[in-house]
């Protein structure tokens, strides 16, 4: 059991010593993470209470959506945390079996504030449970779904590590998401609606107040066999799944010949960018997007146009914090060559471009072919404008805030939770702003946004020749954060 | 005619001198061995020189030119193998070369022709297409060292070269140095394994706590009677196994 504590023990060190070393660059952002967070705690106390009053009168939709909404973020936690800085590959050759090792994996799960958090906000659920009409077998049902959530989270964190996994995870996202539209679109007849008594939420509240609570019970106790068994297999497939070296394609290489100085170093980043989760939430939006456009007997030029602001947003760490994904070593690369730190800025903007046009060109030619040349012509433009407000926020941010991010999981929101959401909706402005004039002045709604455009561009090259010299002289200081 | 000169040079972090007053004067042409014990200040020397890390004090001169003043004019003229290699972990050795050439202002040709003359020179060739995460260390060690020599560099820095190399392309490296050394391009050289560097070397400097306790050519060396060894132990303490008396 020592040996075991005293892993544990260095792994709470590493996390927290992470915010010592950061020193000036974290400082103070903490505070404000900690409003926010009150702020949605007081949120959602009242939205317990209300539950506690619906449950009580038989009523479960809140309920059911409050732990929906408990089942996403243990869904996040294990995606989003990095394991506290250890490769549990490499402590393979400790004299530590495999239980001992998922046995650090779990507690180390919770090192983190964000995880204390979920728990407490997850417990809390038993209170408007406890007073339902049948209270002990609904506290248990919902200790049940706790558990579930937390091995279904931990299961898929440790498939998203392996490749065919990982396709095979995105194809069932989009598959859900194909299916959410479809029973939105009220054409699946009510029939889900008779499926969704077999989600884990339903039965969790039929053990409060529905009928055949034993076997809603006895549902959930099988769900959390399944879901832990899960769990421990797909930890153990990440330990046997020894990387082995591979021949990369040669169409990856032929990339690299990208024009210019940092075409090499921009083909660099995208390769490191899509190793990250949420462009592909970008990708997700934009799929959805076309489907839209193309299946739709009246598409709107305006829902193409926010479907646009939309497909930016997962995409932010990518120009929020640009550095996240390098280490020291690629760091020192950069140190070496004989390139200005706005050339490197340049390479990292050219990849954000690259992934953004990736996912919002599709849009913009559909919307064009279904709505007229116009509409994406307009289009078009404010994608430009997005991208240039997000590099512009990015470039000041990825400097000032970078914070470490790890491949094949979401990017966290580390010490710059503010600026984040700051930065987010100043860079979804001019995407807002087109909407508006639009609707607005129709008739001189192209000036205006190619003026907001050119607004957009002043302050990107503003804050791309302030970034390159801030990294020359602070690339020390950007490395001793994302170590 | 000087290609390396320092003077005054010093490093601290926080409390901790690393470098003190460091004082170096290598002729064009030169190959030069830099000895020192762990955290003698070897590394931390090789950044300063490189314009990796600024110093606290003094002065650099790479070519005549300050590193401090005209950072990007002195890293066109340098190839560095840094101690921790300066990879990106998910490129292959391959993509690496050819991210790298553009960089220095080679054509994607000439790119691909040296990088490949270079591969297979260093026995990479048939791994140019591993992740470097997935290469062993000795791989990653001569793709390192591949990216150092792409741009033809004026002057050398390698910072632990053999470490971690195998005898055969060990033998290539320094084959390959002296070679380089012949045609008047000077190289500055960190090593641990004594014996290399005195075969290998025409003057060096051993460098313990952040100062050089001794400067002179392996010709005066040689003349005094002493090995690099020997003079190396006479400025470097050591302890005694026998202390560990629980081993065993």
């Amino acid at each position: 059991m020592d040996r075991l504590a005293s892993i544990v023990r260095c792994q709470w060190r590493v996390y927290w010593r992470r915010f010592s070393r950061a020193r000036d660059l974290t400082v103070g952002h903490q505070g404000i993470t900690l409003i926010i967070t009150v702020l949605i705690l007081f949120k959602y106390l009242r939205l317990l209470g209300s539950a506690n009053i619906q449950i009580a009168r038989g009523d479960t939709t809140l309920v059911q959506s409050l732990l929906a909404g408990i089942f996403l973020a243990w869904l996040i936690l294990p995606i989003s945390i990095p394991r506290a800085d250890v490769s549990f590959f490499r402590l393979r050759h400790l004299p530590l079996s495999v239980r001992d090792l998922f046995g650090i994996r779990i507690v180390s799960l919770f090192i983190t504030p964000y995880s204390w958090m979920i728990v407490a906000g997850s417990l809390a659920i038993c209170y408007p449970l406890a007073h339902a009409p049948r209270p002990w077998l609904a506290l248990a049902a919902a200790l049940l779904f706790i558990l579930m959530s937390c091995s279904t989270g931990l299961a898929i964190a440790h498939l998203l590590t392996i490749a065919s996994w990982r396709r095979m995870l995105f194809a069932v996202l989009v598959l859900l998401c194909a299916t959410a539209v479809y029973v939105l679109s009220g054409k699946d007849g009510g029939g889900f609606w008779q499926w969704s008594q077999v989600l884990p939420t339903n039965l969790a509240t039929r053990a409060a107040v529905g009928k055949n609570p034993t076997l809603a019970t006895g549902a959930l106790v099988m769900l959390n066999v399944l879901t832990i068994t899960a769990a421990w297999w797909s930890f153990w497939q990440t330990l046997v799944n020894e990387p082995r070296a591979r021949s990369r394609r040669r169409m990856d290489s032929i990339l690299f010949r990208l024009p210019g100085t940092a075409g090499g170093l921009a083909v660099k980043d995208v390769r490191y960018f899509r190793r990250l989760l949420d462009p592909y939430f970008g990708l997700l939006a934009a799929v959805l997007g076309c489907l839209y456009l193309v299946s739709s007997s009246a598409p709107s030029a305006a829902v193409a146009w926010i479907l646009i602001i939309i497909v930016f947003i997962p995409n932010a760490p990518l120009a929020f914090n640009s550095f996240g994904l390098d280490k020291r070593s690629g760091l020192d690369r950069y140190g070496l060559l004989p390139v200005s730190g706005a050339t490197i800025m340049r390479g990292k903007n050219l990849a954000f471009v690259i992934i953004a046009s990736v996912q919002v060109c599709p849009i913009i030619v559909l919307a064009g072919w279904r709505l007229g040349l116009s509409v994406g012509a307009f289009g078009l433009i404010e994608a430009a404008s997005l991208a240039a407000a997000y590099l512009a926020w990015g470039n000041w941010m990825s400097i000032t805030l970078p914070t470490k991010m790890q491949f094949f999981r979401f990017a966290p929101p580390g010490g710059s939770l503010p600026e984040l959401i700051a930065g987010l909706m100043f860079a979804s402005l001019p995407g807002v702003l087109t909407l508006y004039v639009f609707k607005l002045r129709a008739d001189q709604a192209i000036w205006v946004n190619l003026l907001i455009l050119l607004l957009c561009g002043i302050l990107y090259s503003l804050a791309w020749i302030r970034a390159g010299r801030r990294f020359e002289q602070q690339r020390e200081k950007v490395v001793q954060s994302i170590l | 005619m000087l290609e390396i000169e320092t003077h005054k040079l010093s490093k601290t972090f926080g409390d901790l001198v690393a470098v003190r007053d460091l004082e170096l004067r290598i002729p064009k042409g030169t190959l030069f061995g830099f000895l020192g014990p762990n955290g003698s200040g070897k590394s931390t020397t090789v950044k300063m020189l490189t314009g990796m890390l600024r110093p606290t004090s003094g002065e650099v001169f790479i070519s005549g030119r300050s590193v401090v003043n005209s950072p990007l004019e002195v890293k066109k003229r340098i190839g560095v193998l840094p101690e921790e290699l300066a990879l990106f972990e998910s490129l292959t050795i391959w993509e690496h070369l050819l991210m790298i050439g553009p960089v220095y202002e080679l054509s994607r040709k000439e790119t691909a022709s040296r990088a490949e003359q270079l591969l297979v020179y260093l026995d990479l060739w048939q791994a140019r297409h591993t992740y470097v995460e997935e290469a062993s260390s000795g791989m990653r060690k001569k793709c390192s060292l591949a990216l150092a020599l792409l741009h033809n560099p004026e002057i050398l820095f390698l910072d632990e070269p053999f470490e971690g190399i195998d005898p055969v392309s060990a033998r290539k490296i320094k084959d390959l140095l002296l070679v380089m050394v012949g045609k008047g391009i000077t190289v500055f050289l960190t090593s641990h394994i004594l014996e290399v560097v005195e075969r290998l070397v025409q003057s060096f400097a051993i460098i313990v706590g952040g100062e050089i306790v001794c400067s002179q050519t392996m010709e005066e060396t040689l003349l005094s009677g002493d090995t690099l060894e020997d003079l190396f132990f006479k400025h470097v303490v050591r302890e005694t196994a026998e202390e560990l008396e629980w081993i065993g």
